[in-house]
């Protein structure tokens, strides 16, 4: 049973991850800097030129440290926070479901925070400390 | 830090579980299971009558099953298998990200299936049977 949890949250760790690798590669390579900070400006995001770099580098960095499981706590908070904002900044005007609602927000929030403090055997945190939750306390 | 584990994962059930009752009530009450059924045609889901009904029952039920964290392995299955269903069928061909795409229901499966088998201690399963891993092994 041990095993098949483990299994369960490298798949949602890879799963998660890939998402969040893709947005912060679509906001670093396909808008870039400039123009996700202005796409940032319009939906009323405070402070969006510092907002797109801290987006784009937590979504592209976060969701490739949640895949191999490095640093997993500091990790799933850092992109549950970044969901946080756009749930409350953007999506929440929106509803849960239909266009432009909260619920892919939320999901990768929750899932994001859930797996950071959760993140199985197959992680690497897991082969450089020992302790099963994997915190780094030096 | 076994609590904050455990905290962490009670926020995620209720989280994705609260996803998944808002599709399974928008199935039932919103579209119909008439309308759910002419809409998976639409789509080409196979059996569109039977998975309509599939769907919004999982959806509804699994959901709050998850946010209350009873039997909890069979319903994260259930509703990856819903999910895996509508990635390949639906959602696959509009790519990952952008409209349509497939990564709502991505997340969403995955997040089900690894919340099933990873409920944490504030989930009745934990409640009504010992073992941490909180299967039903049938008394």
């Amino acid at each position: 049973m041990r095993r098949v949890q483990d299994v369960a949250l490298l798949i949602a760790r890879v799963g998660i991850g890939a998402i969040f690798i893709a947005h912060g590669w679509q906001k670093f390579g396909q808008f870039g800097m400039s123009g996700t900070a202005a796409s940032f400006h319009k939906m009323g995001v405070p402070a969006p030129t510092l907002s797109a770099w801290i987006a784009s580098t937590v979504e592209l960095a976060g969701g490739a440290l949640l895949v191999i499981g490095l640093a997993l706590p500091v990790v799933g908070v850092l992109l549950a926070l970044d969901m946080l904002g756009a749930l409350l900044i953007v999506h929440l005007p929106n509803g849960l479901i239909g266009p432009g609602g909260y619920e892919l927000v939320l999901a990768l929030g929750v899932a994001s925070l859930a797996l950071g403090f959760n993140g199985g055997a197959f992680a690497v945190d897991r082969l450089l400390f020992e302790r099963r939750a994997g915190i780094a306390t030096a | 830090m076994q609590r904050v584990r455990d905290l962490a994962l009670l926020i995620g059930r209720i989280g994705v579980g609260v996803i998944f009752i808002a599709h399974g009530w928008q199935k039932f009450a919103e579209f119909g299971l008439d309308g759910t059924a002419a809409s998976f045609e639409k789509m080409g889901v196979p059996a569109p009558a039977l998975s309509a009904w599939y769907a919004a029952i999982v959806e509804l039920a699994g959901g709050a099953l998850l946010v209350l964290g009873v039997a909890l392995p069979v319903v994260g299955l259930l509703l990856a298998a819903d999910m895996l269903g509508a990635l390949f069928v639906v959602h696959l061909p509009n790519g990952l990200i952008g409209p349509g795409g497939a990564e709502l229901v991505l997340a969403l499966g995955v997040a089900a299936v690894v919340l099933g088998f990873n409920g944490g201690a504030f989930a009745l399963d934990r409640m009504l049977f010992r073992r941490g891993a909180a299967v039903p092994v049938a008394a």
